[in-house]
């Protein structure tokens, strides 16, 4: 709590660059991602057999479907925007690195979200990724064709390992605050502390 | 409704440039988040009204 008193975890200032829509897409990442959850709780306790043959299931199952396609679009976008800033700077090494895992992890619970769509195109992709998974040694404990052990891994693990790291991602960059473009001389509303990084010393380090 | 269902029972068409090959749709959604990411950087951010 010490390093992370109530008006640093949720400041009403920001830098004046952080007017831009570049640093929109994190938090629309995050708004996708509250929809997917709950879309996706639905589904989970209203069972195939509702969103497989009612319109209003059909309508749950295709808002939980299209709003991944948005969830990886806005963070793709966040990723690049974040690439090119080089978001790592300022001790931010952590906040890019649980970024990363969050990608990866997301990709998995989407790539298992496919599996468990009964449908010819889940038959498809689970029988082509078997021997991809097979030829690395891993298809005897991923078996990506045992739509069982694919419903649960999409449903209950991986949404909370994608759910933590989000959290852990967030409060991370509520610490150190959020980076600042490559070229900004200072931070000119939240100044520099210990915990966070020296932004201005970076920048003028990265100039010259 | 019918001719939706058989469209989208069809492959995606796929463009070949060389070593490059990708489908229409897969090549718009990455144009599309391109043209996103370029207006993002360069539109004007709506001002605070609050502030003077």
């Amino acid at each position: 709590m010490s390093k992370l008193p109530p008006d640093k975890l949720l400041p009403d200032r920001q830098p004046s660059y952080v007017a831009s829509w570049i640093y929109v897409f994190g938090v629309l990442t995050i708004a996708a991602f509250f929809v997917i959850l709950a879309s996706g709780l639905v589904l989970a306790f209203a069972g195939p057999a509702w969103y497989h043959t009612s319109s209003t299931g059909h309508y749950v199952n295709s808002l939980h479907y299209w709003s991944v396609q948005l969830f990886f679009v806005f963070m793709v976008i966040h990723l690049w925007g974040k690439f090119w800033m080089a978001a790592w700077r300022g001790r931010r090494s952590l906040t890019w690195m649980t970024g990363v895992v969050a990608f990866v992890a997301s990709i998995g619970t989407a790539f298992t979200g496919y599996l468990v769509q009964t449908n010819f195109d889940s038959q498809w992709i689970s029988f082509e990724a078997k021997d991809g998974l097979n030829a690395v040694g891993i298809g005897a404990f991923f078996n990506v064709t045992n739509l069982g052990q694919m419903l649960l891994l999409h449903a209950c693990l991986l949404p909370l390992v994608v759910g933590v790291i989000t959290v852990w991602h967030v409060l991370l960059v509520r610490r150190r605050g959020v980076v600042p473009p490559i070229d900004a001389i200072a931070m000119d509303s939240v100044p520099p502390t210990d915990e966070g990084a020296n932004d201005s010393a970076n920048a003028r380090d990265l100039k010259s | 409704m019918e001719l939706v269902q058989a469209s989208l029972d069809s492959p995606a068409r796929y463009v070949d440039w060389g070593w490059l090959s990708i489908s229409v749709p897969n090549l718009i959604v990455i144009l599309l988040m391109i043209l996103i990411f370029v207006l993002a950087i360069l539109l004007p951010f709506p001002k605070d009204r609050d502030k003077k």
